[in-house]
């Protein structure tokens, strides 16, 4: 434990004394209010134009549900932007320790296999955290705006989703890096995987059978679209945690075969 | 036991056979020298002492670990300075060290005591702030020496330490390095013959995968001296001194040096030569201004042993 937190601590360390965290972050920041904004614009038209019809033919007013009309289309704009992140913060974890040849310094030190895996793993998914968290700000204000306020149920019910699609494709960016001398390599093998499990399961709407419907399963979107929803099933928890299994599995696999593939 | 004794050790990279049956054994305090040209397996060897590389048969017992069998035992107890030193280049120097001997289980109580040693030792309080990527290649050679001895491991294992390095730090290195030895043993690599004749104890003589000498940089040369040879100069006429010690017992060869009245006698090791010269210098009544028997360099034993084998292939 003592030795992952030495770790964790020199990874984070790296994070911030690097630009591409900055930028990421600030792109990050941008991109989701630059949505957030539209969004919220559009549910404002919405609204006001509900509000004339109301007095012009003197209709009830429809149902104006600030967290179906902006929340669940701001998660799901928000996990695919992470889809683009998840990639740029993994793909220099293993990568960079076995080009600049560091992973010399880790594999001679006294220190176990598993140890380097979990330090990687916590400090990236940290990063993610502190990432996705700055989204709050973005619900704080909805909420400010709407009466009676936002239902906060699918809120945190959507971060979890947005949680659990970290710990389940982190592993797996790390895995790639891993594999990879070079990070910009790793990068874009990371994203083609990440963006292949997002859409696998577009198969499931032409074709039908045992192929297709293993797909579905695989696919990221729709185990992700439940939480947005504020539904919480243990079918989905137990998917992303066995994406998260496998991912850890094979990038411990990984860094085991440096020692005797060579680095 | 202490120490470390190398069992038969082979290394195939793909069908290149990098290490083939290398054996050898090195005292518990003593600094061996892996001497070799490039290429020789000299790396490899290290990197398989140090766990980073597995063997492909063979074996190594370390301080009473096998290397195979107890691989983090062996980790807890070497220090590893690869030819390149690991650095993190986004880490300042005291960080990055701090870093390293908590890796390498330093208790919380003395890391500031060790800090400051290695800073000492290793003169670095120059760059002790400074990020490593801008520090310059003989601070990184010295911040990856200071890296391996930080822990204080009964063994040091050290690639190449003066590659990079200028000459009053070369002399330096090889000072702490010799320090380091009784208290340590050490295994450093070179393919700089004075500094393994200067540094070492004994020296280990590698070329393609195999060792083909071993012992003390005298012993060595003492095994390939096929002729004994010294330096003669006498007030005689030139042509007259060289006609006289070619009549000598034993000479072989007269060769001519830089000055006309200096020879390079060489002759058998049983006849006593510089005895008969003397006798000669007297009947012809000349004085000897010098009479200085030369021993075989290491760097001839190296030529020497290195081109037999390269003939014999």
């Amino acid at each position: 434990m003592k030795t992952i937190w030495i770790i964790f601590k020199r990874e984070i360390g790296q994070f911030f004394s690097s630009a591409i965290t900055y930028i990421m972050l600030a792109i990050f920041l941008a991109i989701t209010g630059f949505l957030f904004y539209n969004i919220a614009s559009y549910f404002a038209l919405q609204c006001s134009q509900a509000l004339q019809y109301k007095t012009a033919y003197n209709v009830p007013l429809p149902p104006m549900s600030a967290n179906r009309w902006v929340i669940l289309p701001f998660f799901s704009n928000i996990a695919i932007i992470a889809l683009f992140l998840i990639p740029v913060l993994t793909m220099r974890s293993y990568s960079t320790e076995r080009s600049s040849g560091t992973a010399e310094l880790l594999l001679t030190s006294p220190i176990r296999t598993t140890q380097i895996v979990w330090a990687k793993l916590l400090s990236n998914f940290a990063i993610y955290i502190i990432l996705i968290a700055t989204t709050i700000i973005f619900q704080l204000i909805l909420n400010y705006y709407t009466k009676p306020g936002i239902d906060w149920g699918p809120v945190w019910s959507g971060y979890l989703g947005l949680i659990c699609l970290g710990i389940a494709t982190i592993p797996l960016g790390q895995f790639i890096s891993s594999l990879m001398k070079n990070q910009i390599i790793a990068v874009f093998i990371s994203f083609a995987l990440l963006l292949f499990l997002w859409i696998v399961d577009w198969s499931t709407l032409f074709s039908s059978g045992t192929i297709s419907s293993l797909l579905g399963y695989i696919g990221l979107s729709k185990h992700f679209a439940n939480f947005a929803k504020g539904v919480i099933n243990t079918s989905d928890i137990i998917y992303f945690i066995s994406l998260a299994t496998i991912g850890i599995f094979l990038t411990h696999r990984s860094v085991e075969s440096w020692r005797w593939r060579g680095i | 036991m202490a120490g470390i004794q190398v069992k038969n050790l082979v290394k195939y990279y793909g069908k290149f056979k990098a290490l083939d049956n290398i054996s050898f054994e090195v005292e518990q305090g003593e600094i061996l020298g892996l001497l070799g040209p490039n290429g020789a397996g000299k790396t490899t060897t290290m990197r398989i002492l140090t766990t980073f590389l597995p063997p492909s048969d063979g074996t190594a017992i370390i301080d009473g670990f096998d290397i195979t069998e107890k691989p983090s035992q062996v980790r807890k107890i070497i220090g590893y300075m690869p030819e390149n030193p690991p650095l993190y280049n986004d880490m300042k120097v005291c960080k990055f060290l701090k870093f390293v001997a908590k890796l390498k289980n330093v208790s919380s109580k003395k890391i500031a005591e060790k800090l400051e040693y290695v800073e000492n030792v290793c003169k670095l309080e120059d760059v002790w702030n400074n990020y490593i990527m801008h520090i310059s290649k003989g601070y990184r050679q010295r911040v990856g020496f200071a890296s391996a001895i930080i822990a204080d491991p009964a063994v040091l294992i050290f690639d190449e330490p003066t590659i990079g390095l200028d000459p009053k730090q070369i002399k330096y290195t090889r000072e702490i390095i010799k320090n380091l030895g009784g208290d340590h043993t050490v295994i450093l690599s070179t393919h700089i013959l004075p500094e393994a004749e200067m540094t070492c104890d004994r020296v280990a003589i590698i070329n393609r995968g195999k060792i083909l000498a071993i012992g003390s940089p005298t012993e060595l040369a003492q095994k390939i001296r096929k002729v004994d040879a010294v330096r003669v100069e006498m007030t005689g006429p030139s042509n007259e001194v060289k006609n006289t010690l070619l009549e000598l017992d034993g000479v072989i060869h007269i060769i001519p040096q830089e000055r006309h009245s200096v020879f390079l006698v060489e002759f058998e090791p049983k006849w006593k030569t510089r005895e008969q010269i003397t006798k000669a210098a007297l009947e012809h009544n000349w004085s000897i201004l010098e009479l200085t028997p030369v021993e075989a360099s290491l760097e001839d034993v190296f030529l020497e042993i290195v081109s037999t084998q390269e003939k014999s292939l």
